[in-house]
């Protein structure tokens, strides 16, 4: 078995997924140009490699240089999370590297499962012979390629590993963590289904529960950057539900929805990595009137914060636009949708206020305006978001292959998805001041100490950790057991000669396994 | 070269007692020098095998001209030569290693030319008793090697080793005498024809053969409940033995297994599902090594208890017994040799720079030693089988083996092992990039670490990388080494 | 087979040091106990080749003797006694090391001189 591995860009969507990667990346460089101030070599080579990932998994023609490239990237981005050496990033990395180990290993199987129903790794012998394989074993090796996927994008069940990883990161790599790297595992997972065309009923679940997860989680939250990753797990439920949902809308809404998560949610940990580049704080309570000192900054995360909430003329109204439309009407997948929209309006207006409006404290009071290539970096990136906002039209045109003709002539200002758009976010604004009231979004003063409990069962971590603890508990365990004298070392030769015996003799071992 | 075998052997082992006659020449460092030339000529006799072997020949000699079922017959064959190329290779950069060391004198390249020339011996013979005193001269020599610096906790770790491994050796010895007395002869080609004829007649006693043959080789290479000298003598020894075990007599053990079980056994007890024992041993050691390196404080005991899972991982390859899982376990043992002699190499230096045995001293080593830690990384990235580094490919050959058999229960063992793996590597790899001021321990002199040891990691790491890239260098090599396992 | 025959007593013998090696704590006794398994196997494998009443299997000018023991057997294990030899002098030399450093024989005693 040689295994030939083969790049080249296949097809529209790759092409799509290339310009994106080249673009952002390119605003990622200039960022940390000005960003990152200590061990440059360490940090670029690492980039770089990162890079080298990414564009490889978008580039590949089989599944085998997919998962190749997907480890490169994953290691790569352990030592950029890693990058700032602190003692909180090791945990973070550690579960950031062993989650992303565990969801490759799982493409892994499933590839190579592939490769024993066909003989190659090809996605394009894949799609000729889809309809004369097994059903059995192919809903088998979906499953375990979906769930590998997920663990890569970190949607709910697997979302343990995001909100740690990217508050530690520096300010940059989270912002390509975010936009990127979890974007990886949606581009294999629409590569995979858009052959098999199977399991999108489990999609759509998973995308809800992740829609509706990630904003619940992300209103309490006072760490900005914990914050925008909560965010983001809640963003890339909007993406699964589009591309469960399967219909030209939502996978065309799902792709686009990719590339205006990556340039908002870019932007937006880039403007509060500005932040914390001149303020050297991450906590909301000692934020506040920054927006006189660093107007750039300040003007961009309102375009960002508007273009997450969905609201026109900015692109997140157009991809949320085409999945709204795309439920055709449910009502239960609309409500979660709005219910989703609404809360990410009121988290984001919590965060600009808290960060921007308001009373400078009197330590922020020399705080300045970043260096030139972070606010060219911001400055495009808004501009992209308004652009594509205004004129979805050429992007579109690139999932036409995939989606077919009928995404072109959606029509994105129609009355309906006006007094959507207002529903959600009138709903936002209610949910903000309530819970100011309340002291439900954990700023501000007030009670709301007893509802974090139940958050934090929410949040999965603990089952994680637990996990985790229960593994090392078991294993010192077993350490102590293993401490003998040598009597007992030699028994237990003994012992394994008698059981091998006995096995053999009583033909215990013609169970085929 | 008709007696290349014979050469091969026999010049390291001459090797081993010239470098005590330097003695007496004025030579600056001639044991050093002895001991290297011995192993290129030793190399260079193998190399004009190369050619012959590798088209599917085989090289015999007979010693003292006595024909098969009397006399020793040494033999390259496509295995042997799979792993003659192996140690030279490895046995190349410890010594290349040992040589930036001053304090290993004259006996210490003595005794380590007698283990890798009795390694040799090993892989060549076709002499079931040969086997056995090759065996013997390999354990002899290693337990000096392990006590070579005299320290107490050497010399426990190496009086347990020698007890252990005795008492298992004797049941060798007894498997040599029934299969000679139900053979009347030593040879295995010989041996290996007669034996269906006695399973047929009387599976039990074969049964009773394998069991014994199971549990000597297994303690030679460690398998579970058999590993427990591993881990004391892995770490007591000094840092060249350390890769010497690890690299070189753990794969000894699994030699002599992959060429008795399948010559011996291969067309009656492995053709009926004996392999699921041997693959229940590999996972139970796969995932109980893992388990326990994961918890362990010294650097070395968790490389040691690493290696154990390794050759869990191995030993799934052979017991599936298939082409692919053949080829996964022999890229495997390949693979193994190099990342864990190279990491133990690192450890070495990382030890005797700062005086640190324990993981979580390991601070600041980044700052401190970068191109170091960077080799350190990579091998490990290739022990827990990351592309584009060589664990990798042969991980995927054993997954594929075990997937073409339909077995999900060892996938998810697999998954776990690995898991684990990647766990306790990555937490020696965040200490290493912790922020702490680097410093050393209190009092203490840092060794002067020369160029030949750098090198020699730098070595290791390059040829990770270079396999990882172009497996077909290792595969080729593995094809003759198939041919004559799975006939 | 059955018997009082070397076949038998080999076999006894090595459990016999089986027995010793799993339940002695004592250093000396353990590697006593390895020579007499060690002895055991010998006197085994001897046996194996033993033919009643046979000769020394030396040929002289191409007269056979007949009945002729093996000579196979004895030649081999003329090795084992050796390499069994070098083996315990060495356990010995260990054993020996252990008490100059620890002052102890027993192996109970040698578990907390090891880190874990």
């Amino acid at each position: 078995m040689i295994f030939p591995t083969s790049f080249w860009p296949v097809d529209s969507l790759s092409f799509f997924m290339l310009i994106m990667v080249t673009m952002l990346f390119s605003l990622v460089f200039v960022y940390s140009l000005a960003y990152v101030k200590r061990n440059l070599f360490r940090y670029y080579f690492v980039l770089l490699m990162a890079l080298l990932g990414i564009l490889g998994t978008i580039l590949a023609k089989d599944l085998l240089s997919f998962y190749i490239c997907l480890e490169l990237m994953t290691v790569a981005v352990y030592f950029l999370i890693v990058d700032n050496t602190k003692k909180e990033s090791f945990p973070a990395g550690f579960k950031y590297v062993i989650m992303m180990f565990a969801g490759g290993l799982f493409i892994l199987v499933a590839a190579l499962m592939l490769y024993n129903l066909t003989g190659t790794f090809e996605f394009a012998v894949f799609a000729r012979v889809a309809h004369t394989l097994p059903a059995e074993s192919i809903k088998l090796i979906l499953a375990l390629f979906v769930i590998g996927c997920l663990i890569e994008i970190g949607a709910v069940p697997f979302h343990v590993w995001l909100p740690d990883a990217h508050p530690i990161a520096p300010s940059p790599v989270s912002a390509l963590l975010s936009g990127l790297v979890i974007k990886i595992g949606a581009y294999g997972l629409i590569r995979m289904l858009f052959i098999f065309k199977l399991g999108m009923q489990l999609l759509i679940w998973v995308g809800v529960l992740s829609m509706i997860f990630g904003v619940v989680l992300a209103i309490r939250q006072t760490n900005i950057k914990r914050l925008l990753a909560y965010s983001s797990i809640s963003q890339m439920g909007y993406v699964l539900l589009g591309m469960g949902i399967g219909t030209s809308l939502g996978i065309g809404g799902g792709l686009f929805h990719i590339l205006n998560h990556a340039t908002f949610k870019m932007l937006l940990f880039l403007c509060l990595g500005a932040v914390i580049y001149a303020t050297r704080e991450r906590e909301l309570k000692n934020l506040g009137g920054l927006g006189k000192r660093m107007p750039i900054t300040a003007a961009t995360f309102c375009i960002g914060a508007l273009a997450i909430s969905g609201i026109p003329p900015f692109n997140g109204f157009a991809s949320k636009a085409l999945i709204v439309s795309a439920t055709a009407g449910n009502l239960w997948l609309k409500t979660a949708l709005i219910i989703t929209a609404a809360g990410t309006t009121a988290v984001f207006l919590k965060l600009f206020l808290q960060v921007f409006w308001g009373e400078l404290p009197a330590q922020l009071k020399k705080t300045n305006e970043v260096p030139a290539p972070m606010c060219f970096s911001l400055l495009i990136l808004a501009g992209i978001c308004l652009v594509v906002g205004l004129f979805p039209g050429p992007v579109l045109n690139k999932f036409v292959p995939l989606t077919g003709i009928a995404l072109l002539h959606f029509e994105f200002w129609n009355f309906k998805l006006l007094v959507d758009t207002t529903m959600a976010v009138f709903l936002g604004l209610a949910i903000y001041f309530f819970g100011v009231r309340f002291g439900l979004l954990g700023v501000g003063e007030g009670r709301g100490k007893e509802n974090s409990t139940l958050l934090s069962y929410l949040s999965v971590d603990k089952f994680y950790c637990g996990v985790a603890a229960l593994i090392e508990a078991l294993c010192n365990m077993l350490k102590k057991v293993m401490r003998r004298s040598l009597n007992v070392y030699l028994l237990w030769i003994f012992m394994a000669l008698v059981i091998l015996l006995f096995v053999l003799w009583c033909p215990l071992w013609k169970i085929t396994i | 070269m008709i007696n290349a075998p014979i050469l091969i052997i026999s010049i390291p082992l001459l090797a081993a007692f010239l470098t005590h006659l330097t003695k007496y020449t004025k030579v600056k460092r001639g044991a050093e020098l002895v001991a290297i030339f011995a192993w290129l000529a030793s190399a260079f006799v193998l190399s004009t095998t190369a050619r012959s072997v590798l088209a599917g020949q085989v090289i015999k000699y007979n010693l003292g001209g006595w024909p098969a079922p009397f006399g020793i017959s040494l033999q390259v064959d496509g295995l042997s030569f799979f792993f003659a190329v192996l140690v030279m290779l490895v046995g190349l950069l410890i010594l290349i290693y040992s040589l930036g060391i001053y304090l290993y004198a004259r006996r210490f390249y003595s005794l380590l030319m007698i283990a890798l020339s009795s390694i040799l011996g090993i892989i060549l013979t076709r002499d079931i008793f040969n086997l056995y005193v090759f065996f013997e001269m390999l354990a002899v020599a290693s337990y000096v090697l392990i006590t070579y610096k005299h320290k107490p906790r050497t010399i426990i770790a190496s009086f347990k080793y020698l007890v252990m491994t005795e008492a298992t050796w004797v049941f060798f010895l007894l498997s040599i005498a029934i299969l000679y007395s139900l053979t009347g002869s030593l040879n295995m080609d010989v041996i290996a024809v007669q034996i269906p004829g006695i399973y047929q007649a009387n599976p039990q006693i074969v049964y009773v053969v394998f069991s014994l043959m199971m549990i000597s080789f297994g303690i030679k290479c460690g398998m579970f409940p058999l590993h427990t000298w591993i881990p004391e003598a892995h770490s007591q020894a000094p840092t060249p033995v350390s890769g010497l075990l690890s690299g070189l007599i753990l794969k000894v053990g699994l030699y002599a297994m992959l060429r008795i079980f399948y010559l011996f056994f291969g067309a009656t007890l492995l053709t009926h599902g004996v392999g699921n024992v041997i693959i229940f041993f590999g996972i139970v050691s796969l995932i109980f090594a893992s388990a326990m390196a994961l918890v362990q404080i010294e650097i070395k005991r968790m490389l040691a208890y690493s290696s154990i899972s390794q050759i869990g991982f191995i030993l799934i390859g052979v017991g599936l017994g298939t082409q692919l899982g053949l080829q996964g376990a022999l890229f495997h043992i390949f693979n193994h040799a190099l990342i864990k002699t190279g990491l133990f190499f690192c450890a070495g230096i990382i030890i005797s720079q700062t005086g640190f045995w324990k993981i979580h001293q390991m601070k600041g080593v980044w700052q401190q030693m970068p191109g170091l830690t960077i080799t350190f990384c990579l091998l490990s990235l290739a022990a827990i089988g990351i592309p584009p580094l060589n664990g990798f490919v042969s991980k995927l050959f054993v997954i594929q083996a075990v997937l073409l058999k339909h077995n999900y229960l060892i996938i998810f063992c697999l998954f776990l092992g690995i898991l684990l793996t990647a766990a306790c590597y990555f937490r020696v790899i965040q200490m290493f990039f912790s922020p702490e001021e680097f410093h050393h321990k209190h009092d203490f002199r840092p060794n002067p670490v020369g160029h030949f040891e750098h090198l020699t990691v730098y070595a290791f790491a390059f040829l990770c990388l270079l396999i990882g890239i172009f497996p077909a260098l290792v595969i080729n090599l593995i094809q003759p080494a198939l041919k004559v396992l799975l006939p | 087979m059955i018997g009082f025959n070397g076949i038998t007593v080999g076999i006894i013998i090595i459990l016999l040091g089986l027995f010793g090696v799993l339940t002695k704590r004592n250093t000396i006794k353990i590697i006593m106990c390895l020579y007499v398994m060690n002895s055991g196997v010998i006197l085994f494998f001897v046996s194996l080749g033993y033919v009643v009443s046979g000769q020394a299997a030396i040929f002289d000018h191409g007269r056979t003797l007949l009945p002729m023991v093996d000579p196979l057997p004895q030649a081999v294990m003329l090795t084992s006694i050796v390499i069994g030899l070098v083996i315990t002098s060495l356990a010995l030399a260990l054993a020996l090391k252990i008490y100059e450093e620890y002052k102890t024989l027993d192996v109970k005693d040698l578990i907390n001189k090891q880190n874990d």
